[in-house]
């Protein structure tokens, strides 16, 4: 793509947000601010997942440290609500590299279990520590003054999907960088990764704790959203969910988590009148499912029939494969 | 003095517990690599088949012997149907089917049985026992009991038995197993079948104490994690010292460290796991395992 | 000058190498050979840090290997093929060129996120290396397909291929010539004189093919349980007893 087409292309996605914030009813927009949230965390799961190979079960923990960290700083010391966001995402990403020292450097699954571990503790540490986080009850947050005439849903929609919209573009970036391969080619082979003078450990570490950050930043956006923080929320579930949501839309593939988040969003107001535990059955389902039938997902098998059909109305032209190196998918 | 020997005994208590879901757990991992994320959702599932069979009358010994043979054929039937076809895949996607296989019994069993805590009777009496001045109660020694008898009863399966040393060879080296003919396939769907049944031993000992509901599982199986790792994923044995270890952790930061109480034992578990990757990541008892390139 | 000094590692109670010593000069084509099991992959392995090194020195050109990570032996200067292909198997051939001159760049997380235009002349340069290299190694076929369809043979090419594109100053070979038909023998001892004479390089290689050995390198290091047992030009070693008595058996 040009220079000039991609900037004519992010500018007009750009407008198209901005034209829906106008167009678009306070209950849609509150919906589709989540799928901008949910996307934001499901990139960064898609980072470690995906490209660099390794398995969270508690990015949950993160969203919630993210959601926690928004929601004590407005209400404890007043911060206005925007800043409080770089500092969720600093914090997590701290928690991360903390967390992720002891646990990528060792066998496959570590990182799982460490992760695992932290998903099923911290509920009880969030009520264990009521003073700070209004233990059982959670916090109420009140929701940020929007600027203008928009109202707070209109304005808390803005702020979500633009970042979902830069970090898509970062994201973007960084798998296809030298970094990106990097992060490949330690999925692929970490022994030959580190004979090319990949810092193996490292490369997994920083992004363990860059996915934690951008998770994190996901839970303080979710704060905005909902204006509420309670344990219960951020329970083990939430971390697995994430994880199919990923799985669904296509591991190591830029366009998968904006796939899985509108998944993840519209899938519980379908299913929770058929009973509470349904969304939880049909993730489950998913992440079996897809991995035995469609591991490369739901964006995986549409560039494939995109590709399929390109080939049928202009078959002479060679269609090149995607050599982006970062949307392989993985090899199963 | 009283005190601790009471704590101690209560930490060896629900130590055997997790030493027994630990046990299952390094069962998976020694035949097949991976850990099995859903091991303490099956343990759940079959303590609620258990429950619901008591529910309807049978006698409690009946209902726990018919919940053990179906955690039997259900962990070799999950094998068999499920988990091989992704036997060649990366450990990536093995770890996530057990984590959808986790999902889904959690959700189902959600939908049959409800949130509201059930309570499951022991079999023995809730009653207390007083030993040279220490208060413990009989499903504490029931526990002991149990645990170390099921060690005995699989110690012999796997070092005396035709079964085991099969079972043994086919987790060791399937390609020369399956060269002796032995059928590979069977072997580990009989090596799943088996660890459910023990997972099906610890959540049925445990339910009675913790009440029963879906979740009712996520702590023993964090506090199995940290008795695997802490013993290391490739030792059986260590395994289950492992989980006892973690249970006197558990008991003695719950007594005499007052800010951690019972409140932070989860807390405790992670930080435990964390050291011990730090520290000795291949456990107390685990073989170093060294890549081949 | 490549000068290795008693190294020594253990795996549990099993001393896997002990007082292995090697010395290759500048620009000249070493062969490490021995029987099966004689230690020669664990070698390069410790050689190229994948293995802990429990004794002994290994330098190059004055700098110390033995204890650096993996990625530290490769900024010395070092590179490796593998015994069993280690290609990275989802991407293409020319993806795992440019993954092999992963050293040439500098963009870390930051800069890759923001892809600014020095970013971009990085990418467009080791593009064109890597382009470069698939020409030389003879893959402009296959240079966009995946890499893991691809023959055996050519499989290795891309892995020589990949070795050189963060040039190396020192480059090892684990068994080569495995797996290859003859006329695809002569090829490879071919391109390897010709990539050594272009650049420079020092190669040490690890092979059974006697004949590739014997017609490719001056000086010959023999291993066996462990240890080095000969060392010489290649018709030395051969009148060696010890090394007769290596590949023989003892005389009885």
């Amino acid at each position: 793509m040009s220079a000039l087409t991609s900037t004519l292309t992010r500018t007009a996605v750009l407008a198209v947000m901005i034209v829906c914030t106008f167009t678009v009813n306070d209950y849609d927009l509150s919906l589709l601010a989540q799928v901008g949230l949910t996307a934001i965390a499901l990139m960064g799961l898609n980072l470690l997942v995906g490209y660099c190979g390794q398995l969270s079960l508690g990015h949950g923990a993160f969203y919630a440290i993210g959601a926690y960290t928004t929601a004590i700083l407005v209400t404890r010391t007043g911060m206005p609500h925007l800043l409080t966001l770089p500092i969720a995402l600093v914090l997590s990403f701290a928690v991360g590299a903390v967390l992720g020292i002891p646990a990528v450097r060792l066998r496959g699954f570590s990182l799982a279990l460490v992760t695992l571990a932290l998903a099923i503790a911290l509920p009880q540490l969030l009520k264990h520590f009521e003073g700070l986080t209004g233990g059982q009850l959670g916090v109420n947050v009140p929701r940020p003054a929007p600027p203008g005439a928009l109202t707070t849903d209109q304005w808390t929609y803005l702020v979500a999907v633009v970042l979902a919209f830069a970090v898509f573009l970062g994201v973007r970036n960084l798998v296809t960088s030298r970094i990106g391969l990097a992060m490949v080619t330690v999925r692929d082979n970490e022994a030959a990764a580190g004979a090319m003078g990949v810092p193996v450990a490292r490369v997994r570490v920083v992004v363990f704790a860059l996915s934690a950050g951008l998770t994190g930043l996901a839970g303080a956006l979710a704060t905005l959203v909902t204006g509420y923080v309670s344990p219960d929320n951020f329970n083990m579930l939430l971390s697995v969910n994430l994880v199919a949501g990923i799985v669904l839309g296509g591991l190591g593939r830029v366009w998968g988590p904006i796939v899985g988040a509108v998944f993840l969003t519209y899938l519980p107001l379908y299913t929770t009148d058929i009973s509470q535990t349904a969304p939880g059955i049909v993730n489950g389902l998913v992440i079996i499912v897809f991995l035995l039938l469609l591991p490369e997902g739901v964006t995986g098998l549409a560039t494939r029939l995109g590709r399929r059909l390109r080939a049928r109305i202009a078959p002479r032209s060679t269609v090149r494969t995607e050599s982006g190196t970062g949307s392989e998918p993985v090899r199963t | 003095m009283q005190q601790l020997v009471q704590t101690l005994l209560d930490g060896v208590g629900s130590g055997m517990i997790y030493g027994s879901l630990a046990l299952a757990l390094v069962l998976i991992h020694q035949a097949t690599r991976i850990p099995n994320f859903a091991q303490g959702e099956m343990a759940m599932l079959s303590t609620f088949v258990a429950w619901e069979l008591i529910d309807r009358g049978l006698p409690w010994i009946a209902a726990v012997a018919i919940t053990l043979a179906l955690s039997m054929a259900g962990g070799y039937g999950l094998q068999r149907g499920l988990i091989r076809w992704v036997e060649r895949s990366p450990h990536l996607t093995q770890v996530m089917v057990t984590l959808g296989v986790f999902m889904v019994i959690n959700g189902v069993a959600g939908l049959v049985w409800g949130y509201l805590p059930k309570t499951l009777d022991g079999p023995v009496s809730s009653g207390s026992l007083r030993i040279a001045g220490v208060t413990t109660s009989w499903q504490v020694v029931g526990m002991v009991l149990v645990t170390v008898g099921m060690l005995l009863l699989l110690y012999l399966l796997f070092s005396r038995s035709r079964l085991g040393l099969q079972l043994r060879a086919a987790a060791q080296n399937p390609t020369s197993a399956r060269l002796a003919g032995i059928n590979v396939g069977r072997a580990y769907g009989i090596g799943w079948g088996l660890s459910a049944v023990v997972g099906a031993v610890a959540g049925v000992m445990v339910a009675p104490q913790t009440g029963l509901e879906p979740n009712f599982m996520f702590p023993i199986l964090l506090y199995a994690f940290a008795g695997a790792t802490v013993g290391g994923f490739s030792s059986p044995g260590g395994a289950v010292v492992g989980g006892v270890l973690v249970g006197l952790v558990e008991a003695l930061t719950a007594t005499y460290v007052g800010f951690i109480g019972t409140e932070l034992s989860l807390t405790v578990a992670l930080v435990t796991i964390v050291i011990v990757l730090l520290v000795r990541p291949d456990g107390l008892f685990g073989k170093k395992e060294v890549a081949r390139v | 000058m490549l000068e290795v000094r008693d190294l020594t590692v253990q795996f549990g109670g099993v001393k896997a190498l002990s007082g292995a010593r090697l010395t290759a000069e500048r620009e000249s084509v070493t062969a490490l050979i021995g029987p099966n099991g004689a230690g020669k992959t664990t070698f390069f392995n410790c050689l190229t840090g994948l293995y802990p090194v429990h004794g002994g020195s290994a330098t190059w050109c004055g700098k110390q290997l033995v204890g650096l990570p993996a990625h530290g032996v490769a900024r010395a200067g070092l590179s490796r093929t593998f015994q069993n292909l280690a290609l990275f198997p989802s991407l293409t051939v020319l993806d795992n060129v440019i993954a092999g001159a992963h050293l040439l760049g500098r963009a870390g997380f930051a800069m890759g996120t923001l892809r600014t235009p020095r970013v971009r002349a990085e990418e467009r340069e080791t593009r064109r290396v890597a382009e470069e290299l698939t020409e030389e190694i003879g893959l402009r076929e296959v240079r966009d397909e995946p890499v893991s369809g691809l023959p055996y043979g050519t499989q290795k090419r891309v892995e020589l291929a990949r070795a050189l594109a963060s040039r190396p100053e020192l480059l090892l070979l684990d068994e080569p010539a495995a797996g290859l038909s003859s006329p695809e023998v002569a090829e490879l001892k071919q391109l390897i004189l010709d990539v050594r004479e272009r650049r420079g390089l020092t190669v040490l290689l690890v092979e059974h093919h006697m004949g590739l050995v014997m017609s490719l390198c001056r000086r010959v290091t023999v291993m066996n349980f462990g240890r080095t047992i000969a060392e010489g030009t290649p018709a030395e070693v051969q009148e060696d007893p010890a090394v007769v008595e290596a590949y023989l058996g003892a005389p009885t």
